[in-house]
């Protein structure tokens, strides 16, 4: 690793942390700008002011609020979120083990499924470019986008599970199934390989079907979209004529040498879609029960939960942040003329 | 961008959002007093808003068959009182009042109040657009069109969501009129009407009515622990709060429950307490489990909390009085009393303020720990913990003793007559020492070894809790050893569930869309819950008008 590089990098990682910074700092005062405070929203009227203020006191939502703010700037540094505010005010770190990998075994599967897909997709089309197929995938690639993600998910449900009875309809795995699973890392499908269950395994794979291909299909759109654009361009260059009068294959041309070319907008694509992936897991994780932060995120904003919503929105920065450094990283390996 | 300027921004967006939260105000600064009253008599001192008679006129103009037709096809039970039918000393005085509708009283009403058709009587009428359900819209707008329809009321709609709702009602001053909805923590008419109509209670829920008259029914019906005293009384209070309408009763909405074919013993009564101990599956069963010794019950509810002497909210309560055992309790499906962990009902001193249990001796949590006195005294102390439900039983109880290993002696702070049906809630479910210690609250325990006819052997964080048999429990064995409750995100999610056969039963909640297109799936059953569900609007006693 060349120092220049070296540098780029740890110069990129060390931007993370303003954007970061900046984002829970709006997410924490607007949070407390919005009406409506924790207490009242989880419990309503059925406690009395002197009760709702007790537990204000006690959960130290009383103090001042520049106190609060470097309270939870010190905890996010540490990784220690503190303690939700409702629904039993249980330590969020904990929360967080079992919802983050539930969300990122969901939204994995999703995001290979549209890239690879959609990229393929749009390549295809760019080499039958004002063919049928080119007119199909584009059609295709508009619906999908489209369409919104939570009728798309119940359209399946009824199809593919209550009609068909091809997949399950909701939740992580069978109910029986569950009863006995002992996950040690909550990524319950590597626990179900490092344990060998393959019962497990099995079930799981079933019910990841439906989620991920719903979250995956929303997004497609916009990569076959920009892949076939810039595939086109690609196509006419100046080495696939040479490539091609050299007699090479056009389907060696096509997703070896003019696809190749094309990955940088993509890999930029990749980095701005993971956050609209994000997005789409919350959506997803209701329609399909799927325990993950999503969900969470969602009913804690109802509920005001300043804690749980600062912290999901933390881990949610600090995701899209990571994911773009590694697109700005691989941009040096996937075109060498990028230097740092 | 360099980074200075970087750090620049990010400086600014602080100051900004600084700045912002501290304009934030509380609720009432941003609702606009609109309530008026003729101008022609502007009072030179702020008066309440609210006369008896203008809140007459309401109950007279407003029409809930209508509401229960136009808006729920029917489903929904018109209430003629706060308290629900199915409910001791229940009596329909709104209706002996003002019958389903009288119109012609609510003109005569407003019109000797001093409004015309030229000066009618405008009123923001407040309600939570999504806490409800989506429904409650279509609710205000049909009751608007019922109050203008006396060409002497105009009513301008106002919604907010509940979050700011809440904080501004329970502020006291910012709403005039609005919507709320209550279930109750006990049965016993007390419950629905203490807390919106005493002194003490009603601005804990924005009413904040006080008349000395309604406090010493209240308060004779309440320490009174004969019956036949109890009735005339409440029958009075009756009467009394249609004159007096300090809340104004709307209808009661159902909740509904789907089973599939062969799931028996469905039956949920005016307690709403949903026994799992008494579901079998008969002939022709076909269980979402495969087998016969599992059940999978379906909700869209969450886990709160599980500590007893903190958890406050329906589901928790159902989950905590299938795993543990109340001194008294209800039998399934009606709202008759009988014995829980109680050897016998309580003897009650002669003043009413002592209430004297004596215990089963048989009683042991699923462990095997035996259940003495002491752990009802421990269950006391808990509640200084401050948990959710503390205030519910602290305003009653003033001290709690142990004579011996199987008597458990309650000192209330007055008499209470229906003291006994508040030991049948899930606040006095005896905690295991060794899960919930005595000074601190656990809203999550891994596990719960109760006293009821299951214990919780997990509970998987939004996906399922898992219910398995006690063994140690003294009544009834459970019909099915094993329960899954299973967490859905949406009630359509569910619904489809219980259609597919993922799920045996569908409970809370679903909604009347749901509920009616599962009645045409065959292989299911779809039952209606007449459920404690109050809906009802507050007339603000604080809220004034007039004077500077």
């Amino acid at each position: 690793m060349s120092a220049s590089f070296r540098n780029f990098v740890v110069a990129r990682v060390l931007l993370t942390v303003p954007m970061v910074l900046i984002l829970v700092t709006m997410v924490f005062f607007v949070m407390r700008v919005l009406p409506g405070d924790p207490i009242r929203s989880q419990l309503g009227p059925k406690v009395s002011e002197a009760q709702a203020e007790a537990i204000r006191e006690r959960l130290g939502l009383n103090r001042p609020l520049t106190v609060q703010y470097f309270d939870f700037l010190w905890r996010m540094v540490t990784l220690d979120f503190g303690n939700a505010l409702t629904q039993g005010e249980r330590p969020i770190r904990d929360e967080l083990s079992e919802l983050l990998p539930a969300t990122i075994e969901l939204t994995l599967p999703a995001m290979t499924l549209t890239a690879v897909v959609g990229v393929l997709s749009g390549a295809y089309a760019a080499q039958r470019r004002k063919r049928p197929a080119d007119y199909a995938i584009r059609v295709f690639s508009i619906v999908v986008y489209a369409i919104p993600v939570f009728f798309l998910g119940l359209m399946f449900q009824i199809i593919f599970s209550v009609r068909l009875g091809l997949f399950p309809l909701a939740g992580r795995m069978d109910a029986l199934l569950l009863r006995d699973f002992r996950p040690v890392t909550n990524f319950y499908v590597v626990d179900a390989i490092v344990q060998g269950n393959w019962p497990a395994l099995k079930s799981l794979l079933l019910h990841l079907v439906m989620p991920s291909v719903t979250l995956g299909l929303i997004l497609m759109g916009p990569f076959i979209r920009l892949t076939r654009v810039n595939m086109i361009e690609a196509l006419q260059a100046d080495y696939i004529t040479a490539g091609r009068a050299r007699g090479l294959p056009e389907r060696r041309l096509t997703y070896r040498h003019a696809l190749r070319n094309t990955f940088i907008p993509i890999l930029t694509l990749i980095g701005l879609q993971f956050a609209l992936l994000l997005a789409g897991a919350v959506l997803t994780e209701t329609t399909f029960s799927w325990p993950g932060m999503g969900r969470y995120l969602v009913k804690r904003i109802e509920l005001r939960d300043y804690n749980a919503v600062q912290s999901v929105i933390a881990v949610f920065a600090l995701a899209v942040g990571a994911i773009s450094v590694m697109v700005d990283v691989l941009y040096a390996f996937v075109d060498p003329r990028v230097r740092y | 961008m360099s980074r200075k300027s970087l750090y620049s921004l990010f400086a600014a967006l602080v100051v900004l959002a600084m700045v912002l939260s501290g304009c934030g105000g509380t609720p009432e600064a941003t609702v606009a007093p609109t309530a008026e009253v003729p101008a022609v008599e502007e009072p030179a001192e702020a008066r309440p808003l609210w006369t008896p008679e203008l809140k007459q006129a309401f109950a007279a103009a407003i029409d809930r068959e209508v509401i229960v037709d136009r808006v729920f096809e029917g489903r929904n039970t018109p209430a003629y009182h706060m308290v629900p039918a199915g409910y001791p000393y229940a009596t329909e005085p709104f209706l002996d009042k003002y019958g389903t509708r009288d119109l012609e009283m609510a003109k005569a009403l407003l019109t000797d109040a001093g409004y015309t058709e030229a000066n009618p009587f405008v009123v923001d009428l407040w309600y939570p657009p999504e806490h409800y359900g989506t429904t409650t819209a279509d609710v205000m707008q049909v009751i608007k069109e019922q109050l203008e329809e006396t060409g002497l009321m105009q009513v301008n709609l106002q919604s907010q969501n509940w979050a700011e709702y809440v904080n501004a009602f329970v502020e006291g001053e910012a709403y005039p009129v609005f919507m709320l909805g209550w279930f109750p923590d006990f049965v016993d008419p007390d419950t629905w009407l203490t807390p919106f109509s005493s002194c003490i209670q009603s601005p804990d829920n924005g009413v904040n009515y006080c008349d000395e008259k309604m406090d010493e029914l209240l308060l004779k019906a309440a320490a009174s622990s004969d019956p036949a005293v109890r009735e005339a009384t409440y029958a009075e209070i009756g009467v009394y709060y249609a004159e007096q309408v300090p809340t104004l009763p709307l209808f009661f909405e159902p909740e509904f429950i789907t089973y599939r074919d062969g799931v028996e013993g469905v039956t949920i009564g005016a307690p709403f307490e949903f026994n799992y101990n008494v579901l079998s599956f008969g002939a022709g069963a076909s269980p979402a489990s495969g087998n016969t010794d599992t059940i999978i019950i379906g909700t869209t509810d969450e886990v709160n909390s599980l500590d007893p002497q903190d958890a406050y909210a329906t589901h928790d309560w159902e989950i905590l009085k299938n795993t543990g055992l109340t001194l008294l309790q209800y039998t399934p499906g009606t709202a008759d009393l009988v014995l829980g962990a109680a050897a016998a009902f309580p003897e009650v001193s002669d003043d009413g303020k002592t209430f004297t249990f004596t215990l089963r001796d048989d009683l042991r949590f699923a462990d095997g720990t035996p259940v003495t006195s002491a752990d009802y005294v421990r269950m006391w102390d808990r509640f200084a913990n401050e948990g959710q439900v503390s205030g519910l039983i602290q305003i009653y109880v003033e001290s709690v003793e142990a004579p011996d290993d199987l008597t458990v002696v309650y000192h209330l702070k007055d008499s209470f007559g229906f003291f006994d049906a508040l030991t049948a809630t899930a606040p006095f479910v005896p905690a295991h020492p060794d899960t919930f210690p005595t000074d601190s609250i656990v809203a999550f325990p891994d596990k719960i070894d109760g006293t009821g006819p299951y214990r919780m052997v997990s509970l998987t964080s939004g996906q399922q809790m898992v219910l398995a048999a006690n063994p140690e429990y003294s009544g009834e064995p459970a019909i099915i050893p094993n329960v899954i409750i299973r967490y859905f995100a949406d009630p359509t999610t569910m619904s489809n569930a219980v259609e597919k056969g993922e799920i045996d039963v569908a409970w809370r909640t679903l909604g009347p869309v749901e509920a009616t297109r599962l009645q045409d799936v065959a292989g299911l059953n779809v039952v209606k819950i007449d459920a404690p569900t109050l809906r009802y609007l507050v007339f603000n006693m604080n809220y004034m008008v007039g004077g500077e």
